[in-house]
């Protein structure tokens, strides 16, 4: 049950100003007395133990690292992203080229390859270039 | 230090889409990778920038998108407007709708599909308290009242639609045609398009939409320099548009146009591509007349295939030694979006790929057309043949989020190639079969009538492959555009 509460303190984190500036300075504390990379695996875990976790039990909302670290991989294995769903609405058959490793790039960005010509600086919208070469009536 | 998702940007998501970003007011929809998105969803929850909260992963996905411009620092916590927040979809992704919000025109075009009436007529009608929805002679489409048109943009809101063009009959004809557009943009759905017969697009009309920080495309119907009055049944139509054209470009409105080509305007299409590029009109698409509708009465008037195919070969070397005026859509046959390079719309794809798994058009994958009537089907030719329309729901029975979810419409818009060829055993073996990938249904719909097969092949892009049209126009494109392959 403490796992919900990692998604109750993000919620609370956003909701209350005060207590995301609480974090803030603890965070800030803790870099200035710890010596090592804050982007250290290690260093890390230390920092949501000695701040976070007592922060969260402090607002009534205790939760241990392990559960974040659940809370989190839940989080991710609930956003399906459907690769071919990606690429039917990014074109149909008309895929646009997505350069690998071209960071957040990578995914589609859709409003490309979806029937927008540019002309003249000027953006003009056709109904086929998105895929279909049908007659248009009228 | 916080992170902030500026203020253009929503959080929202689809079935099987669940991580996009989109912009308000615009046509722009990213969808990130899940870990990208996450780590979003984190920095927009007033985690400081520094915090052990976020992997040393994650803050470089965050610097990221503060260099995609999406993310930007912020000295305090900067959580989320309520309009900011993930909204979940319970629908499929859909981009985009053309929406027929009347049947009625002030045309009386000797083609029209929905055989629209006179506004004249309608309003006779009405006072005479006949119909409510100002049913037309014909019974076959109306004109929704604003309720109806209200709900449908409510329908599209809930569904997550991003764009949306308006048409009809002819859309600038409702009195109340500004109150769907605020409706529209209190929805936060782009108007991209407004489809005309221009004679209504004026000052007035164009400082209305100037008003609200829009400059949607006009798509007005031009059949030809000397032509035009003829098919659209009204004179002065063709000294009308020419005038919203000018009036377009002196305004800074974008423009484009449709040509329906027939036996009586064959011979004014390279006058007409270069007056409409002298306009300002920045795209134009032809397609031959197409019999149905008011058309039966013209039948006659009708071109074949061949005749439409030749009339486009015999052109083109022209649309270049007049400097490519235009952005040029020629049926599938010819697309020029300027001197360096052309496309065949025909070709789906390359004959190499494996394209079994592609959408079967992708343009209805992502385009609804929602008719005056309220049928909601995949292109504006499904929506003008009974063949089609019978086919799918209508938007005053079934909600448009159920449509896109579970529906006999999501199960056709997303046939894929495979299907089609299983279907198609001839297609199948053919040796254009990725290139042609079964042409267009729309065309099979609006050709094959009532009891048409959706999944058909299109004899028109059939023909293209399979009687050397293809290799006519790749051969005459070789010798225009010598460096283009």
């Amino acid at each position: 049950m403490a796992k919900a509460n990692v998604g109750k303190f993000y919620e609370k984190l956003a909701q209350d100003a005060a207590l995301a500036e609480k974090l803030n300075a603890l965070d800030k504390d803790f870099a200035e007395k710890n010596e090592g990379s804050a982007d250290d695996a290690a260093m890390r875990e230390k920092a949501v133990e000695a701040i976070v976790i007592p922060l969260a039990k402090e607002v009534g909302l205790p939760f241990t690292l392990e559960e974040l670290k659940e809370y989190e991989q839940d989080r991710l294995k609930e956003m399906n992203l459907s690769e071919d769903e990606l690429d039917q609405v990014a074109g149909g058959g008309r895929r646009p080229s997505r350069p690998p490793g071209d960071g957040i790039n990578a995914c589609a960005y859709l409003g490309v390859g979806f029937g927008r010509t540019r002309k003249n600086g000027k953006v003009a919208f056709c109904l086929i270039l998105g895929g279909s070469d049908g007659p248009i009536a009228g | 230090m916080y992170y902030k998702l500026k203020d253009d940007f929503r959080l929202r998501g689809w079935e099987l889409l669940p991580t996009g970003v989109v912009r308000r007011l615009s046509g722009n929809v990213d969808f990130l990778p899940p870990d990208i998105y996450r780590a979003l969803q984190k920095a927009c929850s007033s985690i400081p920038a520094d915090s052990a909260l976020f992997s040393a992963e994650e803050k470089k996905m965050l610097a990221e998108l503060c260099e995609a411009e999406l993310l930007e620092k912020s000295e305090t916590p900067a959580p989320l407007s309520d309009a900011q927040k993930y909204r979940a979809y319970p629908n499929r992704f859909l981009y985009s709708v053309h929406w027929a919000i009347t049947g009625n025109c002030n045309c009386r075009c000797r083609h029209c599909y929905m055989s629209a009436p006179t506004r004249t007529e309608a309003l006779v009608r009405a006072q005479a308290q006949e119909a409510p929805l100002l049913r037309p002679p014909s019974g076959k489409v109306n004109e929704p009242t604003l309720s109806d048109c209200l709900d449908v943009v409510r329908q599209m809101e809930a569904a997550g639609v991003r764009t949306v063009s308006l048409t009809g009959g002819e859309a600038l004809l409702r009195r109340d045609f500004f109150a769907i557009v605020d409706a529209l943009i209190d929805a936060d759905i782009l108007i991209v398009t407004v489809m005309s017969n221009g004679l209504l697009v004026n000052e007035k009309t164009l400082d209305e939409f100037e008003r609200r920080g829009l400059r949607p495309e006009f798509n007005m119907s031009f059949d030809g320099v000397g032509c035009h009055d003829w098919l659209r049944g009204v004179p002065g139509a063709e000294q009308a548009v020419l005038r919203a054209f000018s009036l377009c470009r002196e305004r800074g409105f974008p423009t484009g146009a449709e040509y329906c080509l027939h036996k009586g305007n064959l011979s004014a299409l390279r006058e007409s591509v270069k007056l409409l590029g002298e306009l300002g009109c920045q795209t134009l698409k032809v397609n031959r007349l197409n019999v149905e509708g008011e058309a039966l009465g013209i039948a006659d008037y009708a071109i074949t295939r061949d005749e439409e195919f030749q009339t486009y070969l015999d052109y083109i070397p022209q649309f270049y030694e007049d400097g490519a005026p235009l952005s040029l859509m020629l049926s599938g046959f010819f697309h020029c979006d300027g001197t360096d390079g052309f496309g065949i719309p025909f070709v789906k794809n390359e004959e190499g790929e494996d394209c079994g798994d592609y959408c079967l058009c992708g343009h209805a994958r992502n385009y609804m057309y929602i008719t005056a009537e309220g049928a909601m089907v995949p292109c504006i030719p499904m929506g003008s043949a009974e063949g089609g329309r019978r086919h799918f729901p209508n938007i005053r029975e079934t909600l448009l989020a159920d449509a896109l979810h579970d529906s006999y419409y999501m199960s056709f818009i997303d046939t894929r190639l495979r299907d089609y060829f299983a279907h198609n055993p001839g297609c199948a073996v053919c040796e254009y079969r990725n290139r042609c990938a079964g042409g267009c249904r729309g065309r099979v719909a609006s050709v094959d009538g009532s009891e048409v097969d959706l999944l058909a092949r299109d004899e028109d892009a059939c023909a293209f492959f399979r009687q050397g049209w293809y290799d006519r126009v790749t051969k005459m494109m070789e010798k225009i555009l010598p460096d283009i392959r």
